[in-house]
């Protein structure tokens, strides 16, 4: 088998596919990618609506990958977590990578977003700015396919707008429209509310060859027909294209010769089999844990803190969205699960001078009930086993409150905290791979921001009329966004960063790590369409690193 | 056979307050009669079509005698829950059958939605609350 290419790309996840679809009429390129490819979608939607727990990963589960790739679905399955505050996200190791359960919202980061240091006096500042990225974003948006309303978005918290959307917005759910008129102007900290449709990587209409969403209901984890953007997608357009993608294949290490370029890379076949392959350029496109990973096992006597890794950062400054939600009951129907899980949001709280102590949050409208408190099948539960209620009772009960059922969330700004970390375990996977040891701590800025968005739901719901209102009783329960970012931390100093503004690493010439790792800090946004936009931006560099 | 289906049809179609669908009946008896709890099955079924032909107070009845009873209690509450949610529930965990049960769990159109993963629709329908 032939082993040497021009490009090797790590991860076949969106930075994959967008890379090879951009570069394979002028590189010799292999994807390779830890986890496999397929069964068919219908078969995963099969296997998700029997799933016995409808989590994330539950389409996914239950086959080999769980042994000799496996995707994290709770915070103790894969990762070695000693600590209290566990790190709760997770992410999903197959062709098309972590976009398969994305919910696919993708609202861009705002200017203030990129310089928390300058502006607030807590984080970093990004070595771009937004005016740097502008226009990446809106090329994301139609390589993605984004649905959303520019004269919505244009200017909001200073996020100037150069493009349309390709695709006009999602509709608003019923639900938004019945609390729209109650909510719009109500002032919070100096905040005003607006109910704002949410940018999404969802057709509203026919567009990439994939039909327009239907409400199936389920976009995370799984979009039965295509709807919602996936990176397959583009890693389809590459394979026929002619870019190769070897699945089954987890990258173990890569080799640095004495001129610092990475010669070669060796990976693991699930049958258990090691073998190497060359590239003149290498890119990491393996999400924020794998990366980290990657680089720390490739440690030698020469690179004894991994490849990468003169500045010490690989791994640290893990972050993740951390949210919770308020539910209630509204006083008439605005039935849920009708349409994707949210359609607008509110977000009038993620910048403001508040920053300088307590996190910024998104805050998402609620089209899914009460969302993760409490599923329709458990108020069904409930209803039957605690009320032991039965007949035209019951039918009439589960009606009346499951229409009615509502639910605000906050998803909460983490800074980078050099402590929060991924290092490696010494316990193995199925493949004798160290899994991710994860060191996190919640902290007061998250805190400060958590009890500042309960206030805040509990003035909009006062607002709605809502009563029954349930939140946690414990008010530092935090939920996932499965935001993973950090841990490859982009930056102009090679002492306090790991790859460039381009995600060109700072120690070896022709390596590339790009993703969500990069991200110096988080601000409030899904971090997909920045991941997406900064990739469009690294193709130049990569290309000017291949000569072509 | 005939004629216990049937009885568990009307069983079904009470407890649940909605007429439930004979074939997919005949379905979940074969998934209750498998279960530990389902040994009392035919009991019930005999129990309950007694209770129609005499009672006075048919849901004073049933509640004392069936829902609220230690030995009929727990499968009533497993099988109205197989109807409304396609699942068997122990300790919050569930235990689904096939995937097309779980579309015609009775929850769904109980509270105006579709099927999940399996909505039927056009682009927008969600804007419009639903026409039923």
């Amino acid at each position: 088998m032939t082993q040497d290419y021009d490009l090797v790309i790590v991860g076949a996840g969106m930075v994959a596919g967008i890379i090879a679809t951009k570069l394979a009429d002028s590189a010799r390129i292999l994807i390779l990618e830890s986890g496999e490819d397929g069964p068919p979608r219908v078969e995963l939607v099969g296997a998700f609506v029997t799933a016995s727990k409808k989590t994330m990963g539950a389409p996914y589960k239950g086959r080999a990958g769980d042994q000799f790739s496996p995707s994290p679905d709770d915070p103790t399955d894969y990762y070695d977590q000693p600590g209290t505050d566990k790190f709760k996200a997770t992410y999903q190791r197959r062709y098309g990578g972590s976009t398969w359960h994305w919910r696919g919202n993708v609202p861009r980061l705002v200017p203030n977003d990129f310089r928390v240091k300058s502006c607030y006096g807590v984080g970093v500042d990004w070595p771009i700015t937004y005016d740097d990225l502008e226009p990446w974003y809106g090329l994301a948006e139609k390589e993605l396919g984004v649905s959303g309303d520019h004269v919505e978005w244009n200017g909001y918290l200073g996020a100037w707008r150069s493009t349309l959307y390709p695709m006009s917005k999602i509709w608003p759910s019923y639900g938004d429209t019945v609390v729209k008129p109650r909510l719009d102007g109500v002032v919070i900290d100096e905040c005003t509310v607006q109910v704002m449709s949410t940018p999404q990587a969802r057709n509203s209409q026919p567009y990439d060859d994939h039909p327009p969403c239907a409400g199936n209901s389920t976009c995370d984890p799984i979009c039965p027909i295509g709807a919602k953007y996936d990176a397959t997608r583009h890693l389809d357009r590459a394979r026929k294209a002619g870019v190769e993608i070897r699945t089954q294949s987890v990258v173990t290490s890569l080799q640095v010769d004495d001129a610092g370029r990475v010669a070669g890379l060796t990976y693991r076949r699930w049958d258990g089999a090691d073998h190497r392959v060359s590239g003149r350029v290498i890119v990491i496109a393996a999400h924020a844990i794998e990366a980290a990973k990657i680089l720390l096992m490739s440690k030698t006597n020469r690179l004894t803190d991994g490849v990468a890794n003169r500045s010490g950062q690989v791994g640290r400054n893990l972050m993740d969205h951390l949210q919770w939600q308020g539910v209630a009951l509204l006083p008439t129907p605005v039935f849920p699960f009708r349409g994707p899980p949210t359609t607008s949001g509110i977000d009038a709280f993620r910048d403001g001078a508040f920053r300088s102590a307590s996190a910024a949050f998104r805050m998402s409208v609620g089209n899914d009930g009460w969302g993760f408190v409490q599923g329709p099948l458990a108020t069904a539960r409930v209803l039957v086993r605690n009320e032991q209620l039965f007949g035209a009772a019951l039918r009439d009960k589960i009606r009346d409150v499951i229409t009615r059922q509502f639910r605000l969330s906050y998803s909460t700004e983490t800074l980078p905290d050099s402590d929060n970390r991924v290092t490696l375990s010494t316990q193995m996977d199925g493949l004798g791979i160290p899994r991710p040891r994860i060191q996190f701590r919640f902290s007061d800025y998250n805190r400060r921001a958590f009890e500042m968005g309960r206030n805040v739901i509990r003035t909009l719901f006062e607002k709605l009329g809502a009563t029954d209102a349930i939140f946690p009783e414990d008010p530092n329960q935090y939920s996932a966004a499965n935001h993973i970012m950090g841990t490859c931390r982009m930056g102009l100093d090679p002492r306090t960063s790991v790859v460039d503004p381009d995600g060109r690493a700072h120690d070896h010439q022709n390596l590339f790590v790009i993703g969500s790792s990069a991200f110096p800090t988080c601000g409030t946004a899904n971090p997909s369409l920045t991941v997406a936009a900064l990739t469009l931006r690294s193709v130049a560099s990569i290309r000017r690193a291949l000569g072509v | 056979m005939n004629e216990r289906l049937t009885e568990f049809v009307d069983l079904s179609t009470y407890l649940t307050g909605i007429p439930v669908d004979r074939d997919l009946a005949a379905e979940y008896l074969d998934r209750i009669q498998a279960e530990p709890f389902g040994a009392e099955i035919d009991d019930l079924i005999e129990l309950f079509g007694r209770l129609r032909q005499t009672s006075e107070n048919l849901e004073l009845d049933v509640r004392a005698q069936i829902v609220g009873s230690p030995r009929f209690g727990e499968l009533v509450a497993q099988l109205i829950l197989v109807w409304y949610v396609s699942a068997f529930e122990n300790s919050s965990l569930w235990r689904f059958g096939t995937p097309e049960q779980y579309f015609r769990a009775l929850i769904w159109p109980t509270v105006g939605t579709h099927p999940p993963a399996l909505s039927g629709g056009y682009f927008g329908y969600w804007k419009y609350p639903p026409e039923n």
